[in-house]
Formats: structure tokens, sequence, C-alpha cells
């Protein structure tokens, strides 16, 4: 250890007993290292005077900010919840998709005339008909529609609860069968 | 008086033992991140270093050097910033000095001491970040040479040298005071 570090050390109060005696006896000859000695005491006393204090509101900012963070497990815990609910309450609805958009072909009700571009005249033509009585669904008309329905329009429909598009066991992984389009080359051909 | 160990031992589940924490440690902490890297990125480098003593705390392991261990996270966060700004940012010389000042009349004594005040802020600021970094563990955190050596990760003759170096520096930017004294 070199006189320099010793000063420091020194300064510090962390020599022992013994090397800050040896210090000192060589602090009496060495005019450098009693400038170096009185140098690092002024710092030592002037430091302490260059601190500055947060603001009140830093400090609250961030003690608000680990209260933030002591909360967060408990407000982890209700999103998760919330998503597992929300899951299961998406599920239940893309099945209940899936049936209902499955609704029987409309019954056959005669065709109306094209609206004509002409002022429509009053009288007994503007006369709102009556409609004709709604028919209740019944399991027999799903299933039969479901079964009526050629394959490939149910192809990009997503299979579940272990039926496929014909009414047919699926495999048990659901899947999404999407149709590719076909291949179409679009580069010019080659010039030799 | 709770000790430091016992503060941050409690910290996580007592508010209060935290608190004691934050208040004892705040003017020191907040000006070693002012020195290191500016005071621009200080408010929210104070804020993340308490999140991170709380985070912390509970792998701390009481040995009596609190101290050590909360400047270790203050100066990791902000060398992290200095190097992700790719920059070392200092605080200008003129606005620390201004801060520093105060504008009420004092007599001569006081406004010697606000003079060398000023030069030590100047000469502080002008220091290499490493040297920087030496001089406040030592001076703001009040740790031991060995200390800011295990702290810094470092050699104990490397945080010695760092000190000297700093310390030629700032007896140039205390000028004559530091010969008369």
């Amino acid at each position: 250890m070199d006189h320099k570090e010793s000063c420091l050390l020194y300064a510090s109060d962390e020599l022992d007993r013994g090397q800050a005696a040896e210090f000192e006896r060589h602090l009496k000859g060495c005019p450098a290292c009693s400038q170096r000695l009185a140098v690092a005491r002024l710092a030592h006393g002037l430091a302490p005077e260059t601190i500055e204090t947060p603001s009140a509101r830093l400090v609250e900012n961030a003690l608000a900010g680990v209260r933030g963070r002591a909360a967060l497990p408990v407000r982890r815990a209700l999103p998760r919840q919330l998503a597992l609910a929300g899951t299961l309450a998406s599920v239940l609805a893309v099945l209940v998709y899936v049936n209902i958009g499955r609704t029987p072909p409309a019954p056959e009700v005669p065709a109306t005339p094209a609206p004509s571009l002409e002022e429509p005249k009053p009288g007994p033509a503007l006369a709102r008909k009556p409609r004709p009585p709604r028919r209740k669904l019944a399991a027999r008309d799903l299933s039969a529609s479901f079964k009526l329905r050629p394959p490939d329009e149910n192809a990009a429909r997503i299979r579940f609860a272990g039926l496929d598009s014909g009414g047919r066991a699926a495999p048990a992984v659901p899947s999404i069968i999407l149709r590719q389009p076909a291949p179409v080359n679009t580069f010019p051909p080659l010039r030799r | 008086m709770d000790s430091d160990d016992d503060l941050v031992l409690r910290c996580r589940s007592d508010p209060d033992a935290f608190r004691g924490l934050v208040e004892r440690y705040k003017a020191r902490l907040y000006s070693f991140l002012i020195r290191l890297a500016g005071r621009e990125a200080a408010d929210d480098l104070f804020q993340e270093v308490w999140i991170k003593v709380y985070d912390a705390a509970d792998r701390y392991e009481a040995r009596g050097k609190a101290a050590s261990w909360l400047f270790k996270i203050a100066n990791n966060l902000a060398i992290n910033h200095v190097t992700r700004s790719a920059r070392a940012v200092h605080v200008p010389v003129e606005e620390a000095a201004e801060r520093l000042r105060d504008p009420s009349p004092q007599p001569h004594a006081a406004l010697e001491r606000d003079e060398l005040r000023r030069r030590l802020s100047e000469g502080i600021d002008g220091l290499p970040r490493e040297q920087r970094a030496v001089f406040m563990l030592r001076e703001y955190a009040g740790l031991s040479f060995k200390e800011i050596a295990e702290t810094l990760e470092i050699p104990l003759g490397t945080a010695l040298s760092r000190m000297n170096y700093a310390m030629d520096k700032l007896r140039n930017a205390l000028g004559d005071a530091a010969y008369g004294s």
C-alpha cells in the first residue's frame, strides 16, 4: 500500500492502529501527504452540504409506486379469474353461434315484386300485407338443415363438440379447416 | 431507533418500516442519482430504486450493510440509464451552483463556505463517472473503501486509485482553499 492509499484510508479511519501510527510518523515529514489529507478532510466536510433532498411529492410518488407494487398480487388474481370466465363465455358463445347459425332455410314465401321507381300511387297497393305466421324451429328442422348443407359450405367453420359439418363424429381436437385457393401462376413464362 | 437491517427486513410487510427506510436514505440516494445520471433522470430513477428495493428486500441478508446494498441498486440503475442513453448526463455547472447558492445576505465566512461548496459541486460534476461513483459512495453513502470495492465489484486497489484521481481533480477545483485548510 502506498502513501496515497494510506492517506485515504487514514482520512476515512480505515487503518488499524499500527498502520495509523506509521502513517502519522510519515505525515510529519511529507508536505504532499499533509496537503492530500487536508483536501480529503475538506471534501469530506463539504460533501454533505451538496446533498439535495427530494421533494415531498417525489417521495410520496415513490411510496405510492411501492404500494401499488404490494397490491399487485391481489389485483392479478382477479383478472385471471375474469379471463377464465371470459374464455368459458366465449366458448359457449361460439357453440351457440355454430348451432343457431345453422338455421333452417326460410319457408317458401311468394316472391315480392321488384320496387318500382315510379311514384307510389295512393290506394290499396300500399296497404301492408299481413306477415305469414312464424314457424317454430324444431330440433328435427335443425338437424335436417344441418345435413342438407353441402359439406364444403361449412368448411371454414370451427368444428366443435365432436361433430363435423355433416353432424358426424369429428376428430377429438377442434380444428379450423380453411379452403386453399387454387394455385395460380402469376409469373410470366421464362424467355429463352 | 431501528437499524437499517431491521427496516429492510420488515419493509415488505410493514409500510412504516419502508417509509422509515425511505426517509433515512432519500436525500443521499437522490443526490447520488442526480450526480450519476443527471437531474432529469433522477426523479424516475429515485422511484425505480425504491421499487427495486421493495422487490429485492425478501432476498436481503442482514449483515449490517444495508447502505451498501441500497447504493448498489441505485448505482446499477444509474449506470444502466447512462448506458442506455449512451451519454453521461451532467448537471450544468451554472445550474448546480445556482441551486446551491443561497441568495440571502451572509457573513464573509459563510460566503467563503458557499463558494467552496460551489467549487466542490462543480468539481464532482467534472469527474469521470467511475471516479464520481467512488467519491459519492464514500461521501454520500458513507461506505468504507472495502464496501465500495464490493459494491462496485472492483478490487480495493482500484477503488482507492479512483478516489486518489478524484481527489487530485477536486484539489484543483477547490483551488487555494484546499491548500489553506
